[in-house]
């Protein structure tokens, strides 16, 4: 019993397979949304009658706030990630995601980022100023609790464990597809998931340089937003840069899963697929240009309200397309309406109410009446709940029986279905008619007039609720009990349904192969890309793969990323949980054993991370257009630096920012001394040459050339270092602080970050020298050296812009 | 050329532009014009060191895509928040 407890802890925590992390995530997000709502209905308890004191004003703020954070970025999206990890490779015809230990180390960091934000109500107070943070609130100086410095810590975590996401998913989906599955054939929730991590990857990056600005303010007293040139606005900007495309993050999963729900169910494909595509596409790249009308009311200028007025209307004519292909796909469709059906059409319903009410308030004019009112609260609820979640939850019952090889309880899951449609209209719809009651408030006068609207509201967040136990319990009991469920119990046409349910852990025997006829075929051809004339046509849609090819088991176990992720959780909450130096203004001291422990965890998992072999097959005979002839490092290497660029534009944007809105700044060579800056130019363009230099000699097998230039870059690196750091100490010596001025914050926060990149590329380059000096890299496997180049230059070259801006103007 | 040739000239020329954006303050008094002038050649420098050193001319053109994309919204962001913050008031 022991020994067999043992064998399922160890699979649970070392598991890289992508299915077991996709259960890991379903689990983890379904249990977050329990206690996510479990906040909400305390809160609807409260404001079902006027003057309530069931909960205080401080502990409500946390609730709105805690519960807004949870569901957005710890349910909505993991739940989605869930199904993206078990099902998107099945999808594609790939063996796995592309680095199997990166994804499971994303799903720790999620984790324990979760951990961290609810750790953060018994520290002092959780975060309590809503999800949406804003300034000059969350300075230290209002809101001084050393609970909000965990929730900034979680919401870095976080936001660092999408960013592997986006990066593993983006290479498994471009590189790694089955022979012949061309882009444009690929299912609507594949492509559904393709443009949502395309804009996780650009708009995330925006969000963590904003949190790491607000915990430095907070953690070291630095002024961007308590500052009158930064402040508010410069959070608006930073953050709803971020947050509109994230309502799309959240919205385009469930989307993607109703547009495969649909056709099945209706047994017709998607009425103009590729338009559904192509609109989600545009959404994607609109979304980058609409964050202002999150902003009508903070002075921004006519110009920019027209501006955003436009974009936003603009943005919501794709929707309509959608809308109508999936309406369309009804026309004259023999609809079976199973609970994925049911689930998939509720969500539809839902999203035209929420659609609809989104497009009132890109009116400027109605926005100035109804932003911060409970008209609002009901209009992203009926996009957050009633299309993402809803929706969500017909993925549930539509790849249950994929997942655990068992039917769920029909009757049930249709009760589920109707209590929760009834419970929710109850909930929300009231919230419309609430118009003129501002939200997040914590208790309002019985001559508001509100306590009816709001007493239904409580009701319907009960039956709600309520019904969702019922998916749980159907859940729950049918993963036991249920009966077999086949293969292919929807008859649906997408290749993942070809497979046994579950899936073996390898999940193909063959590799499948697309044919230009929409056929799937298991192995090889005369006909197939593949070669040979061994062919093994499935009965499609209901046949699933033969053969049995045990060497292509690739339930890979590795402890290393749970104990990567542990580190990187203990280390924050060192940073974190440090009590009070000074209470004028709050700045905080570091716990120092907790941040030691987590360098000396970080270090021996690293080491063990990179020692361990760990095998990941890079099939040659896959569809992989655009990117045909770049490995799959390669590419991840570089769309991590695409993430990179979105990083340091924020932190260079908010310099501009604060720079163009403040005439008094010092002129160039006053503050920073353009002889320290332009030495540490030459000193770091001086280091890419060695590095690119390193690479030259490992090509040409040389081997004492390889060692000399890495030693060079290393050398140079640590220069630069020295350098820098004689400046800071020069500046400090002056008085000039990260809280002096604005100059000065800008200053050290953003070389700062550079001066941390540099330090992480010295780090490798310490490993590559090791390396070097055993010999590696000089017969032909100098891949790792080009890799390593590719981030090193591009440290350099956020220098080369660096130094003009700050001490050349 | 040599591969090694070609990074040192490239090197050379990186110098070199640093040491014009240093003394450019003397040759073009008119600000606007100055900080325009040294952010374009902030950006060769850029170029320079992604063509060659990153050896982004000889890769596919996707790759850089990611690259492009990314400084397009970047751009993006601190485009429109500028218009915000001084157009139209």
């Amino acid at each position: 019993m022991a020994e067999q407890l043992r064998a399922t802890a160890k699979r649970w925590l070392y598991t890289t397979n992508h299915k077991d992390v996709g259960i890991l995530y379903l689990i983890t997000s379904l249990f977050l949304f329990a206690a996510a709502g479990v906040l909400a209905l305390t809160m609807r308890t409260q404001l079902s009658a006027p003057g309530n004191t069931l909960l205080a004003a401080d502990v409500y703020n946390q609730f709105v706030t805690v519960h807004g954070l949870l569901m957005i970025f710890w349910v909505l999206s993991p739940l989605a990630f869930g199904f993206a990890n078990f099902i998107i490779p099945l999808q594609i015809g790939a063996r796995d995601l592309a680095f199997p230990r990166l994804n499971a180390m994303s799903f720790w960091f999620f984790l324990f980022s979760g951990v961290m934000m609810i750790l953060s109500f018994f520290f002092g107070a959780a975060p309590d100023l809503g999800w949406t943070l804003y300034s000059p609130q969350t300075a230290a100086l209002f809101t001084p609790t050393i609970g909000f410095n965990l929730g900034a810590g979680a919401l870095i975590l976080m936001t660092v464990s999408i960013t592997m996401s986006s990066i593993n998913f983006l290479v498994t989906m471009l590189k790694m597809r089955a022979p012949g599955l061309k882009l444009r054939f690929m299912p609507a929730f594949s492509w559904a998931i393709l443009i949502t991590i395309f804009m996780m990857l650009y708009a995330f990056p925006s969000f963590l340089a904003a949190v790491v600005l607000l915990y430095v303010d907070r953690a070291f007293g630095t002024v961007y937003f308590s500052s009158i040139q930064g402040g508010s606005l410069l959070w608006d900007n930073v953050f709803w840069f971020f947050g509109h495309p994230e309502v799309y993050i959240v919205l385009f999963p469930a989307l993607g899963i109703i547009a495969d729900i649909i056709p099945t169910f209706a047994r017709r494909p998607l009425h103009g697929a590729k338009y559904v595509i192509g609109s989600m596409v545009v959404v994607a790249m609109l979304s980058f240009a609409v964050w202002g009308h999150h902003m009508f009311v903070t002075g921004i200028g006519i110009v920019s309200t027209k501006l955003y007025t436009v974009t936003t209307i603009a943005i919501s004519l794709p929707f309509d397309v959608m809308i109508i292909s999936l309406i369309e796909t009804l026309g004259m469709a023999k609809l079976r309406l199973k609970a994925p059906a049911l689930f998939a059409l509720g969500a539809v319903a839902n999203f035209i109410v929420g659609g609809i009410t989104g497009v009132y308030l890109a009116s400027v004019a109605l926005d100035f009446g109804l932003r911060g009112t409970y008209f609002v609260v009901a209009h992203f609820h009926y996009l957050m709940v009633g299309a993402s979640i809803i929706g969500l939850i017909g993925g549930l019952y539509y790849w249950f029986p994929k997942i655990t090889g068992r039917m769920y309880n029909e009757k049930l899951a249709k009760v589920h279905f109707v209590i929760s449609m009834i419970g929710f209209q109850i909930l929300y719809f009231p919230m419309f008619l609430l118009l003129d009651m501002p939200r997040r408030v914590v208790t309002y006068t019985p001559d508001a007039g509100w306590g009816l609207l709001n007493l239904l509201a409580t009701l319907g967040g009960f039956i709600f609720g309520g019904a969702q136990l019922l998916l749980f319990y159907n859940l729950y009991r049918s993963s036991r009990v249920g009966p077999p469920s086949g293969p292919n119990p929807w008859e649906a046409w997408t290749l993942e349904w070809a497979l046994p349910s579950p899936p073996p852990p390898h999940d193909f025997d063959v590799i499948p192969t697309f044919l230009a006829d929409g056929s799937i075929r298991f192995g090889t051809g005369p006909d197939l890309p593949n070669g040979s004339n061994h062919s093994v046509e499935i009965g499609y849609p209901n046949g699933h793969a033969v053969g049995n090819s045990a060497s292509l088991h690739l339930e890979g176990l590795s402890p290393w990323p749970v104990l990567m992720a542990f580190a990187a959780f203990i280390f924050f909450l060192g940073l974190t949980i440090g009590k009070p130096a000074n209470p004028q203004p709050v700045s905080y001291q570091p716990f120092w054993p907790l941040i030691v422990d987590g360098v000396i965890l970080g270090v021996i998992s690293l080491f063990g991370y990179s020692r361990e072999k760990f095998t990941v097959h890079e099939d040659t005979h896959v569809e992989s257009w655009p990117f045909r002839q770049v490995p799959n490092m390669k590419l991840g290497i570089w769309t991590f630096l695409g993430a990179e660029v979105i990083f340091f534009g924020v932190l260079i944007g908010s310099y501009f920012f604060v720079r163009t809105n403040d005439a008094a700044w010092p002129a160039a060579g006053t503050l920073f001394d353009i002889r320290n800056g332009f030495a540490m130019t030459l000193v770091l363009l001086t280091s890419s040459l060695t590095a690119i230099m390193a690479l030259a000699s490992a090509r040409a097998g040389n081997r004492s050339g390889l060692i000399t230039s890495l030693t060079g870059t290393l050398v140079l690196g640590a220069a630069f270092l020295y350098i820098k750091a004689g400046e800071w100490f020069s500046l400090g010596g002056s008085g000039v602080f990260q809280n002096y001025s604005l100059p000065a914050t800008s200053y050290f926060i953003t070389t700062g970050t550079h001066g941390v990149h540099v330090f992480a590329g010295m780090c490798m380059t310490v490993y590559l020298l090791a390396n070097a000096i055993k010999g590696k890299y000089v017969n032909g496997d100098h891949t790792t050296l080009e890799h390593f180049g590719l981030y090193w230059h591009f440290v350099d070259i956020v220098w080369v812009f660096l130094f003009p801006l700050f001490y050349l103007v | 050329m040599n591969t090694n040739y070609l990074y040192l000239l490239i090197f050379a020329a990186l110098i070199g532009e640093t040491d014009i954006e240093v003394n450019l303050s003397s040759i073009i008094p008119a600000y606007n014009v100055y900080v325009t002038v040294l952010l374009g050649i902030a950006g060769t420098k850029a170029i320079l060191i992604a063509m060659f050193y990153q050896h982004l001319r000889y890769e596919p053109r996707s790759l850089s895509s990611w690259v492009i994309i990314g400084l397009v919204i970047a751009s993006l962001l601190m485009g429109l928040s500028f218009v915000q913050l001084h157009v139209g008031h």
